[in-house]
């Protein structure tokens, strides 16, 4: 109902799966599995099979597991070092039954934290694909999968899009696991539930739903269920791919989720009732429901004195109007409505602007996407030379550009400052938002001045109060108006104050924090 | 998903609230001034506007008191059970034209403002095409969005206009606001109708009532709502006479404009109040189109129940821009101005008085 | 649900985009209007008067705020447009033809009209009806009489501003520092006058003789309402009197003699308070008093402040000075022009309505009650600080 790619959803009905059907249950013997495994995974080189024998007249065995995604450590200390110093004791009475075999080698030898066992070879293929072991016994049809990942990882480094200056300095890596332990550390409540999805239909990467039972409105996890639930996708290699496949409106401009690499900001949110969606594979998780507020909030806002974190969310709101409309201003004013400016400013724009060759609305976007190709070629180049080039390319373009008579100095100054503001936002894909949208702005401005930028303006107006996040209008708490919760929005209230979790979240347990403290 | 309750197809008290204001204030707080001054002697016009705003809160509270006896019902369902069916089909039909109307008339008059203050050239075909356009996109959207956008509008509309209010202090002479009382009762009476006629608005309740989940406070979020404009009115009325004089506010096309062209900061970039003074009154004719429209096309629709509202929309747009450009000159939107507000005391007072009367005889109640 | 319909206003918008832009002109191409300047042109055709109209022109590049090159300094900030017609309307499409720059009010600062062209009756108000329909033009912007010819005002050099018409703007804002200089008069303070056809008193423009041009603002020109024409010019005392008169001297300096030698008293604050007293048509007085404080800023006389005696002999003297001031003015305008500047009629509205509804059309025209009221002055004046040093010499 609010799920709007209904068109995918009926695609999941159609069989995909053109290979051979390998969901077949496992042979007793251990030959025939091993060859299936092989030829299901096409005998990579990196696939390694160490077969061996338990005791002198015990069973044959073979363990599988892919080189590289597995710890050699683990496997050595924990399963081969195990089973074979104690191989006589273990092969005992073998005959009885191969299931009683497997069962003691997992209760009594493998000294491995995780083992289960597994009945397919789909099972099966999917556990080695993911860095575990699979130990397979001669005459049973199941096999053990013992825990072994161990990979090359990135350690725990400083969030690279959001910096603060007070606050903690870990982020998210790319292991999901890494990033549970880090919400994890914050979050001690045994009420913290971690839903793990698979996604992909290729990639069959992990996904978890982080939320706090008990704060969270339960609609809210059945929904962000039903929605993860309906995603078909070959791969997900970023969150991204969720965030558009799940969202309400994949047309709008605006980010329906936020997304983050800072696991306070996550460990906020969830006791704020709403919800996080890890993806393995990438550092930034989404937290769903996503305002229109919360993408002007940084968690600095919170570390530093309350005076200073309102008043930097009210610069931060200027800040994103001048992004938006600075340059759409300058050119509803400039070719149409010279009178609206002060008049010594009008003479000295004038002035700047004599001999131009260009109308303000192609000055403008001349240097708005100039600024746009140098943060893109700022980006992409090496760290060292990107700054160069933002440096050569602000001063040295900006400069030659004045002296050569193209644009006016007003509006390389207008071109920065707006860069400049659209930088200041702590959202990075809200900011991206805005970039686009200010190029609207200047379209409207270019042909109906003044005019043109407010009829925009209520056009997005009536686009962002249709739009929803998970159920929730983008603009709460404003309109629908939510009075308690206007204390954590343009101004940040003193924490003390702030007794009751959001309201618009309409949390199950409201109370944040007891007036009178602990007694 | 229903969880959250306020974000589905129902609307609270305080929306109610936003409404009101955000219908009231709109072509006729551009020129009120000038009417009061015309009919009344120094300062005097702001007695009408007390009594005219009276009047007008006195039937809010008539017409909230209609709407909430029948909760969750659409006014064709409640006045046909008053009415008689065909009757009421009647009147929704009829009320559903002076909505259209208004709302046509609302659009021209965008285009001839924007032409008086901003583009001498541009045809007003184009300045209330791209205007409809806006409208039509929001009335399109779901109607609890349109009270999301009310909240979000008035009170930047407040806020600016009482900005302007404040900078006008200064310039406030004693000696353009006095004598008091000199003016007769011919001028007084004329300027509470005139009054009375740019409040028009309150009517919106004895649809959108109908929507609120608790229909029983629409009664006290209307009145409390229509006081809002009274006292804008007021002070903004008062600016204007003490800022301009009573003679020179007659004699001003839309003195309220002229008001923000005198407010001058110096040195600061707000030299030129006129630029966000402009903002809000595109602003604040956008909230009441978008009312008049969706309650026309809420009216049609509750007589023509298969039609769905997209394609109504879509077939309201055209026939209200077309009628939007029928006037030729300023004389005749004038016309249509004073026409619609005789057609508003028609539905807005006499419409209501009538139905609650007979409710009350009756003693019909839609709540059980 | 707004899907279609968004993709439908989208199309409908980029087709109103491909019709083009109607008003767009650029900033540069302009003629920003400075001030305007009306004068009596030479050749009068066929009996109508025929204006002749300077618009003075911003030349931006010349102001230097933009790039500092070579050429930018010579260039002249500033250039004058002179058009003739016998109506407003005619004469900005005669300018048309002669600017490359079409002239645009939104900046204008100042109206100066020439004395010749305010005595033909009408000829001020139809002349202030285009500036004031204009929508761009604003309602703060100055109004002047030039004693002479006012498009000479316009072109003197000035020596500290880059623009003429800023010089004149900064004078005529000097009302703290000289009485005879009037808060400046706005157009849109002129149209209120214009339409209950009262009598207004016009800061005066002149440009002294003697040694280089320069524009002097220190005297009034009368103007009276009721016949529409601007009747006669005030000398700089009986500016002195109006002002102190209306209350609206906000500072200035007042120099009397002590034995023989100049004090010279620096007006603070001063107000006045006019008190009408109302018994018939008849029979019209008002009380004016006159109140200043202020301190003495010169002594030549050597005189001991510290005796309040003393100071109270200065009060004195300067309550006479101001009293005559008062009197010279009354004898001007009440007497032998017996037209209300003053604005005395709205004292008598405040007062008594109805008796104003009745004479209004008669106050300073036809019957005249405005010369038949009779008017008294009351002064006082209070030392509050004799400055810093007791003496300077011995």
């Amino acid at each position: 109902m609010y799920f709007k790619s209904s068109k995918r959803n009926k695609k999941k009905e159609q069989d995909y799966s053109k290979r051979e059907d390998f969901s077949i249950e496992l042979s007793t013997s251990l030959e025939e599995n091993i060859i299936n495994i092989k030829k299901m995974l096409d005998q990579p080189g990196d696939l390694l099979t160490r077969p061996f024998v338990i005791g002198e007249t015990g069973p044959a065995c073979a363990i599988i597991y892919i080189d590289g995604l597995t710890d050699t450590k683990v496997i050595n200390e924990s399963i081969m070092k195990n089973i074979q110093s104690g191989a006589d004791e273990i092969g005992k009475g073998f005959e009885e039954a191969e299931t009683a075999l497997l069962d003691r080698l997992s209760y009594h030898v493998i000294s491995s934290a995780s083992v289960k066992k597994v009945t397919t070879l789909d099972d099966a293929s999917l556990a080695i694909l993911s860095g575990e072991t699979a130990l397979f016994v001669d005459g049973t049809d199941e096999l053990l999968i013992i825990d072994t990942k161990g990979w090359e990882d990135r350690s725990i480094e400083q969030p690279v899009s959001e910096g603060t200056i007070r606050g903690p300095r870990d982020a998210f890596t790319e292991n999901i696991r890494t990033n549970t332990m880090l919400i994890r550390r914050r979050i001690r409540d045994a009420n913290l539930r971690f839903k793990s999805h698979q996604i992909g239909r290729r990639s069959k990467n992990n996904l978890t739903v982080a939320f706090v039972d008990g704060i969270v409105h339960p609609e809210l996890i059945k929904e962000v269920n039903r929605r993860l639930e309906t995603i078909d996708l070959d791969d997900a290699p970023e969150s991204g791919y969720i965030e558009e496949w799940i969202e309400d409106s994949f047309l709008s401009p605006f980010p329906q989720m936020h997304n983050t690499e800072r696991p306070d900001k996550v460990a906020t949110a969830l006791t704020e009732g709403k919800v996080a969606i890890l993806l393995d594979g990438t550092p930034f998780v989404l937290i769903a429901p996503a305002t229109f507020g919360a993408m002007m909030h940084s968690p600095e806002d919170y570390y530093e004195r309350w005076m200073i974190g309102s008043l930097l969310r009210t610069l931060r709101y200027f800040a994103a109007f001048l992004a938006v409309f600075l340059p759409a201003l300058y050119i509803a004013l400039v070719s149409y409505h010279p009178g609206l400016i002060p008049s010594k400013l009008a003479f000295s724009i004038a002035a700047t602007r004599e001999g131009l060759p260009f109308p303000a609305v192609i000055e403008a976007f001349l240097m708005e996407i100039t600024m746009e190709l140098l943060r893109e070629a700022g980006i992409r180049l090496p760290k060292p030379i990107g700054q160069t080039i933002g440096i050569v390319g602000g001063l040295v373009i900006g400069e030659a550009a004045v002296s050569a008579g193209i644009v006016s100095p007003v509006m390389v100054i207008i071109v920065a400052v707006t860069a400049i503001a659209s930088f200041s936002l702590p959202s990075y894909s809200f900011a991206i938002s805005i970039r686009m949208l200010r190029f609207g702005f200047m379209i409207a401005a270019a042909f109906l001045g003044l005019y043109g930028i407010i009829l925009a303006y209520i056009l997005i107006n009536i686009h962002i109060v249709n739009l929803k996040s998970f159920g929730i209008p983008y603009t709460t708490p404003f309109a629908p108006g939510f009075k308690s919760d206007w204390k954590d929005l343009v101004l940040r209230f003193p924490i003390p104050m702030m007794t009751k979790r959001p309201k618009f979240m309409q949390t199950e347990d409201d109370t944040r924090i007891d007036k009178e403290g602990k007694s | 998903m229903k969880s959250f309750e306020y974000a589905d197809e129902e609307i609270g008290n305080s929306e109610i609230g936003y409404v009101i204001p955000s219908v009231v204030i709109g072509a006729g707080i551009l020129s009120l001034p000038r009417v009061l001054a015309e009919g009344t002697v120094s300062a005097d016009g702001w007695l009408p506007i007390f009594a005219g705003g009276g009047i007008a809160v006195l039937f809010t509270w008539v017409v909230a008191k209609l709407a909430s006896r029948f909760p969750k019902q659409s006014f064709l369902e409640y006045s046909s059970v008053l009415v008689s069916k065909p009757l009421a089909f009647v009147l929704t039909a009829c009320i559903a034209l002076y909505f259209m109307v208004f709302a046509s008339y609302e659009i021209r008059f965008v285009a001839t403002l924007s032409q008086q203050y901003l583009f001498a050239s541009t045809p007003k075909e184009v300045l209330s095409f791209v205007f409809l356009l806006v409208v039509t996109y929001a009335v399109a959207g779901s109607r609890v969005a349109l009270f999301r956008l009310h909240q979000l509008f008035l009170p930047i509309i407040i806020g600016i206009l009482c900005i302007v209010l404040l900078m006008t202090l200064p310039l406030i002479e004693v000696n353009h606001i006095l004598p008091l009382f000199k003016t007769d009762w011919k001028g007084y009476l004329q300027g509470t109708k005139s009054t009375l006629l740019s409040f028009m608005g309150w009517g919106v309740l004895l649809f959108y009532t109908g929507l609120m989940n608790k229909p029983k406070k629409a009664v006290k979020a209307g009145m409390i709502g229509m006081c809002v404009p009274i006292i804008l009115y007021v002070l903004l009325y008062l600016a204007a006479i003490g800022v301009m004089s009573n003679v020179v506010t007659a004699n001003l096309t839309y003195p309220t404009n002229e008001l923000a062209k005198v407010v001058e900061v110096p040195g600061g970039f707000f030299e030129r109040m006129e630029i966000i003074f402009f903002t809000i009154w595109v602003m604040a004719l956008f909230t009441t189109s978008i009312v008049f429209f969706d309650i026309s096309v809420m009216a049609i629709n509750s007589i023509f129940k298969k039609v769905k509202k997209i394609k109504l929309v879509l077939i309201l747009a055209p026939v209200i821009y077309l009628m939007g450009m029928l006037p030729q000159n300023r004389l005749q939107l004038a016309k249509v101005s004073e026409g619609l507000g005789y057609a508003g005391i028609c539905v807005s007072i006499i419409i209501p008085a009538l139905l609650i009367i007979l409710a009350k005889f009756r003693g019909i109640r839609g709540d059980g | 649900m707004g899907k279609r319909i968004s993709y439908i206003i989208l199309a409908s918008l980029s087709l109103l985009f491909l019709t083009g832009c109607w008003d767009q002109v650029q900033i540069e191409q302009r003629g920003f209007v400075l001030g305007a300047a009306i004068d009596l042109a030479d050749a009068p055709s066929n009996g109508d008067p025929s204006f002749a109209l300077t618009y003075q022109i911003v030349a931006p590049g010349g102001l230097g705020g933009g790039k500092a090159q070579g050429q930018s300094g010579q260039q002249k900030p500033f250039f004058n447009v002179t058009a003739r017609g016998s109506t407003m309307f005619d004469i900005t499409r005669n300018m048309a033809s002669e600017t490359s720059r079409t002239p645009y009010l939104g900046h204008n600062q100042l109206v100066i009209i020439s004395s010749e062209v305010a005595k033909i009756p009408h000829a001020f108000t139809n002349i202030l009806d285009i500036f004031l329909r204009d929508h761009e033009m604003r309602r703060t912007v100055k109004v002047l009489i030039a004693a002479d010819q006012a498009k000479g005002v316009l072109q003197f050099k000035s020596p500290t501003a880059k623009l003429p018409v800023a010089h004149i703007v900064s004078i005529a804002e000097n009302a703290r520092k000289n009485i005879a200089i009037a808060p400046p008069l706005q157009i849109g303070e002129v149209h209120e006058y214009l339409l209950i056809g009262r009598s207004v008193a016009i800061p005066l423009i002149t440009m002294s003789s003697q040694g280089k041009k320069k524009p002097q603002i220190n005297r009034m020109a009368v103007y009276h309402g009721p016949s529409e024409r601007m009747v006669d010019i005030l000398s700089n005392e009986e500016t002195k009197g109006l002002n102190l008169i209306k209350g609206e001297v906000q500072g200035g300096a007042i120099t009397v003699e002590i034995k023989g030698e100049s004090v010279v008293y620096e007006i603070r604050r001063a107000k006045s308070s006019i008190v009408p007293k109302i018994k018939g048509k008849d029979d019209i007085k008002f009380n004016v008093k006159i109140e200043t404080e202020g301190k003495i800023a010169e002594s030549f006389a050597n005189i001991d402040y510290r005796d309040p005696a003393n100071v109270s002999k200065v009060e004195k003297k300067v309550e006479k000075e101001l009293e005559r001031l008062a009197t010279v003015t009354l004898e001007k305008l009440h007497e032998d022009l017996q037209v209300d500047v003053f604005d005395f009629a709205r004292y008598v509205k405040k007062a008594d309505y109805q008796l104003w509804m009745s004479i209004k059309e008669d106050w300073d025209s036809g019957k005249n009650y405005f010369s038949q009221s009779t008017i008294s002055i009351q002064t006082d004046t209070v030392v509050r600080s004799e400055g810093a040093v007791i003496d300077t010499e011995e």
